[in-house]
């Protein structure tokens, strides 16, 4: 598994990396038959298993957005999680609960993704907010009834509406910023210049909204790449150590 | 004929969702410890990790709240049980309500005749769910080691693999902010309230370190409330 770098050293995957994926495929794995033997088992003790004809349609339905959508989240989340990956798509909420939580993480211990620090935070995060989402959850199960009227209140469901735009609000400033490393990727926020002018004109023609945010990644993920490729090349999009940029 | 709520509501049902998240919880405890164990041996303090797992916590409760509105929303139609597996693990709240939809259309029923109907529409309903949920766990387990420790290296190793490894968390910006910007007023509102919030609790933790660590939840809260707000004044 090791592979060499520029200068010809070997780079090896930290062990807990390693452990953090197998684990991780394993656990996820015996996680994924668990949840198809739940309607399985289920189905059959009440003799009610489905035809199959019946199902045909709204599965058809549910491919058709799932597949892309599926393609999108694992090819543009996978390498911000790490091997967090494996728990955060098991326990879902990626986007409103999952990653707001590993890139606060990540930002308080001050730790870059795609490092064997950054993977561990992540991981912590991810597992911390399963368990308070599952606690969560099974207090509204045991509290329903008298939840209902609170959680059926105009202003509550209002507010829930926005969690989005409140969640990208406290992330945006981890945009900014040189990180915690030695080096940082210098003008990187050109890289996405392109994709976030066509997204904006697409949203403000009325064509893009929230429900299309996982299509718009399968486009604009790899047009950024091909950006800061283009950019790198040029030398406009470097990385510098942090330190030399300070004299500078 | 079985009613499809028999089995919504079965113990069965329960028993079984109970199995799957005590499991769940478990991978989750043992994940923790393992990588707090390795975050020390990394030189990370054992403050730090208390501060991650604090925010973690806090960060947490508003997101979930929100997922609970999900929950009574959907139980209306699917009973207690399964919305209840569905939105502690696997799904996501948009998803559910999404998939449920859809495949009742598909059956051309109601989704709130669901449980007042014959038990194996509920069985086709809590079927195609988790087929249709499971593109993305099966894709993980295929290709996040290989994609993700593949970029691992590349960004330990080149400047390239640094910057391409840094660009999906740009791209994912690139596209929910755009949108979030300008769909309409109060999103817009509700986005800056967040970041203002945020800068605030920031300026305020220089003096007050603990704040620090509460900085999103106070964020998501009084720009979450802040909503109402804007919604009323757009309206």
């Amino acid at each position: 598994m090791a592979k060499k770098n520029k200068n010809n050293e070997n780079v090896k995957l930290d062990p807990f990396v390693e452990w953090a994926h197998r684990f991780g495929r394993i656990t996820l794995s015996v996680f994924i038959v668990y949840m198809l033997l739940v309607p399985i088992i289920t189905c059959l003790v009440y003799k009610c298993f489905p035809d199959v004809s019946t199902m045909v349609p709204g599965l058809i339905t549910i491919l058709i957005i799932m597949v892309p959508t599926g393609i999108a989240e694992v090819g543009g989340y996978t390498p911000i999680l790490g091997s967090s990956s494996y728990l955060t798509f098991a326990t879902g909420n990626l986007m409103n609960l999952k990653m707001p939580c590993v890139i606060n993480a990540q930002k308080l211990a001050k730790v870059e993704q795609g490092t064997p620090e950054g993977d561990a935070i992540a991981l912590i995060a991810t597992a911390v907010s399963s368990i308070v989402t599952i606690i969560i959850m099974a207090v509204g199960l045991l509290l329903i009834v008298p939840l209902q009227p609170l959680m059926n209140n105009e202003y509550v469901a209002t507010a829930a509406n926005y969690i989005m735009p409140a969640l990208f609000g406290c992330m945006a400033l981890s945009l900014f910023g040189k990180g915690s490393g030695k080096t940082y990727v210098k003008n990187r926020l050109l890289s996405v210049a392109l994709p976030a002018l066509l997204v904006s004109v697409l949203t403000i023609v009325g064509i893009a909204n929230a429900g299309m945010a996982s299509w718009l990644m399968l486009v604009m993920i790899p047009l950024s790449i091909l950006c800061a490729r283009i950019l790198w090349k040029k030398g406009i999009v470097k990385v510098v150590p942090v330190e030399e940029d300070k004299k500078a | 004929m079985v009613q499809g709520s028999v089995v919504a509501n079965s113990p069965l049902l329960y028993i079984l969702i109970a199995i799957g998240l005590i499991f769940v919880v478990c991978i989750a405890v043992v994940s923790a410890l393992r990588a707090s164990k390795r975050c020390q041996e990394l030189g990370i303090s054992k403050e730090t990790i208390k501060n991650v797992v604090k925010a973690s916590i806090t960060t947490a409760i508003v997101p979930s709240i929100a997922v609970l509105l999900g929950f009574v929303t959907l139980s209306v139609s699917l009973g207690a049980a399964w919305p209840w597996w569905r939105l502690s693990v696997i799904g996501s709240l948009s998803y559910e309500v999404m998939a449920s939809q859809y495949t009742a259309d598909g059956m051309g029923i109601a989704l709130s005749e669901v449980l007042t109907s014959n038990a194996d529409i509920f069985g086709a309903i809590i079927m195609v769910m988790t087929i249709g949920v499971m593109i993305e766990p099966l894709a993980v387990v295929f290709v996040a080691r290989k994609y993700s420790t593949g970029l691992m290296k590349a960004s330990g190793s080149s400047d390239w693999g640094q910057i391409l490894s840094g660009v999906f968390f740009l791209g994912m910006f690139a596209v929910y902010l755009p949108i979030l910007l300008f769909t309409d007023i109060p999103t817009t509102m509700t986005l800056i309230t967040s970041l203002v919030v945020t800068v605030l609790c920031g300026i305020a933790s220089k003096k007050v370190p603990w704040l620090g660590n509460f900085t999103m939840a106070a964020a998501l809260i009084v720009s979450m409330c802040s909503s109402v707000l804007w919604v009323s004044l757009v309206s």
